[in-house]
């Protein structure tokens, strides 16, 4: 399969360039034609500071330093405003959480959606009309022509977000880059939500890749996922295997601390500190001050494990399974 | 001995543009000491409206509120400031909840302040899993889980018999949740406190809760042991929760109940059962009769179709 997006030891800094933060550290990532990827981490992982630096939106003052982004053929870090601009919105959609704040309130969505067909297609707004009926009816928005006419406040929470779904499909990218579609909705939404950014993407051969620190959503739509921790993916994989068995220590605690939806009062698994913030990571592991089973080794920077296909940035991963670990 | 909390038929209704939005529509239940009573639903479903009810942060305009036994629904504002030491309130946000200039020190000993009463700081963050040597720090400083941490503390200083969590953990990172999840249970064990928990994320309140309510457009549609909720939902809504809740695997086979259309307008109630428009199992009675309370093995229920 061929890559549609593929980021290569990407460092990202912020601040003041004499004395920088580091943001994101050697991230490496592919996504595949017609798979979804889902980058996992909790806040200050950097995870969405890969994404919104490699699509040129991560905003003043935080920069590039090394690393190399190619979006189907094409080099982004360097690319100049122009070449940047038929990219965002062209080759890639991009929803975000909030689906108010990417809609303008005094416009009526339908004509949102044409101005995003119009400023990649040329031609006038209203001979794309058929193409907003079209993009809202993949959605799953019901009585679409009614409904373009709307504005944003008179829609639902999940209608606005199939709306900002239907604008990141208007030119038919690539690849979708979704950060946490679904946070911000009610949870019977999440799942409508979920199952339309599942057939916007996967049935329809289209990549995506997924920010989000929600795991289950992860496990909903996601084939591979990368966890993010303290500026680096600490580990990679199918999200089957990475499920079933996950060889980084904070994968598996993240994974142990989930809540399940079943019945009885009990104890959480429960990992002690907190994730550490840019600026103050660890030196060797990032993981180690938290990790149950961190050695002195842990003090160096952990090498990248490849064995039996799998792929983890510890000392020691862990072969065994989750057996007993809960 | 008295429960805690009694909740008697309240209701909460808003004017809005000449039309009535009943955000709480006679709602009644009661928490016992050192019960863990959880109130789920969707936005917009009253359960924050009820929690500030509870709390006595805004008044009912119907019904009763009893803090152990002391019906407190009709007092004043301030003498409602004398029982304040029985309920507090923990919100979701705790930057939103601590002033950015008091040390965490002075924001966990303010209740001391205000009511005249001595207390021990030090000893309050321990509790908490706070180093004391925090005391002489501001809350920018914090991370969010100590910050939620100072937030608990201080509302555990006038020793109340109840807290009213407003979804507590949501703002919080995933690996910092269940600690604080732990925490609480933790606290109620030693104190013997009690919680009204709102929440909306069904896996947190099954794992903390004794009792569960669902609300759905300002009514309690089922309510019971939490086990037997989360085991046997009875009501169609609260089938749909559990079967939307995001699988824990790759691999887990999940029932999907699809449902169509929007919940109809808190400003334009139906006659008949407010969830009638969405649900699966709705039949004619459904659209004209508002479906009255239902005992079933401990559970109450409001659907004409629950079995």
């Amino acid at each position: 399969m061929t890559d549609v997006l593929s980021i290569e030891d990407l460092w990202v800094e912020a601040g003041d360039p004499r004395d920088p933060v580091t943001l994101v550290r050697g991230v490496s990532l592919s996504v595949e034609a017609g798979s979804v990827v889902g980058l996992v981490g909790e806040s200050g992982s950097g995870k969405t500071v890969t994404c919104m630096a490699s699509l040129g939106l991560a905003g003043r003052g935080v920069r590039i330093t090394r690393g190399s982004v190619r979006l189907g053929g094409t080099e982004l870090v360097g690319a100049d405003e122009p070449t940047m601009r038929r990219v965002r919105g062209g080759v890639v959609g991009t929803v975000f959480q909030d689906p108010l704040g990417a809609l303008n309130p005094l416009q009526r969505v339908g004509d949102q959606i044409a101005e995003a067909v119009q400023l990649h297609r040329g031609g006038r707004r209203r001979a794309h009309r058929d193409r907003v009926v079209h993009l809202l009816t993949q959605v799953g928005v019901p009585d679409p022509a009614r409904r373009a006419r709307a504005y944003p406040h008179e829609l639902s929470g999940g209608m606005r977000q199939r709306v900002a779904i239907a604008m990141a499909l208007a030119n038919d990218p690539s690849l979708v880059v979704a950060d946490e579609p679904t946070t911000a909705l009610d949870v019977t939404v999440q799942a409508q939500v979920l199952d339309v950014i599942r057939r916007a993407t996967k049935d329809d051969g289209r990549a995506a890749l997924i920010i989000t620190h929600d795991l289950g959503l992860v496990a909903e739509v996601a084939d591979r996922v990368a966890v993010m921790y303290a500026g680096q993916i600490v580990e990679k994989g199918s999200v089957a295997e990475v499920f079933a068995a996950p060889r980084h220590p904070y994968t598996q605690g993240l994974l142990a601390s989930r809540p399940a939806l079943e019945p009885g009062r009990r104890r959480l698994s429960a990992m002690g500190g907190r994730p550490p913030l840019p600026g103050s990571w660890p030196v060797g592991c990032a993981f180690a001050p938290r990790c149950p089973v961190a050695v002195e080794a842990c003090t160096t920077p952990p090498p990248v494990d490849q064995s039996d296909g799998r792929w983890s940035r510890c000392w020691h991963p862990q072969v065994e399974s989750m057996e007993g670990v809960s | 001995m008295s429960p805690v909390l009694e909740l008697d038929a309240v209701a909460k209704r808003y004017a809005v543009g000449g039309r009535t939005l009943t955000a709480v529509d006679g709602v009644s239940l009661r928490i016992e000491a050192g019960e863990t009573y959880a109130l789920v639903g969707e936005s917009g479903c009253g359960k924050s409206t009820l929690a500030r009810i509870a709390a006595m942060l805004g008044g009912t305009d119907e019904g009763r509120v009893r803090w152990s036994g002391k019906e407190v629904s009709h007092l004043g504002r301030r003498r409602i400031r004398a029982e304040r030491s029985h309920t507090q309130f923990v919100f979701q946000d705790p930057s939103a909840a601590l002033s950015p200039r008091m040390t965490v020190g002075e924001a966990v000993a303010e209740p001391f302040t205000i009511t005249g009463r001595s207390g021990d700081v030090p000893a309050l963050l321990h509790a908490v899993g706070l180093d004391e040597a925090l005391a002489a720090r501001y809350p920018a400083q914090l991370s969010g889980g100590q910050r939620q941490r100072v937030v608990i503390a201080r509302a555990l200083a006038l020793e109340p018999r109840l807290l009213v969590l407003d979804e507590p953990v949501a703002s919080l990172d995933v690996s910092v949740q269940a600690q604080v999840l732990n925490l609480l249970a933790d606290l109620q064990e030693e104190r013997a406190i009690s919680y009204l928990l709102i929440a909306h994320d069904l896996a947190v309140v099954s794992s903390v809760a004794d009792r569960i309510g669902v609300m759905y457009l300002g009514r309690v549609v089922e309510e019971g042991p939490a086990t037997e909720v989360v085991a046997r939902p009875r009501h169609p809504y609260t089938q749909l929760l559990i079967a939307s809740a995001p699988r824990r695997d790759p691999g887990e086979r999940v029932e999907r109940i699809v449902v169509s259309g929007d919940p109809p307008s808190p400003l334009d109630l139906p006659p008949g059962c407010a969830f009638a428009s969405r649900c699966p199992a709705a039949t004619a009675v459904c659209l004209t009769q508002a479906p009255p309370p239902r005992e079933l093995d401990g559970v109450t229920v409001r659907c004409h179709h629950a079995a």
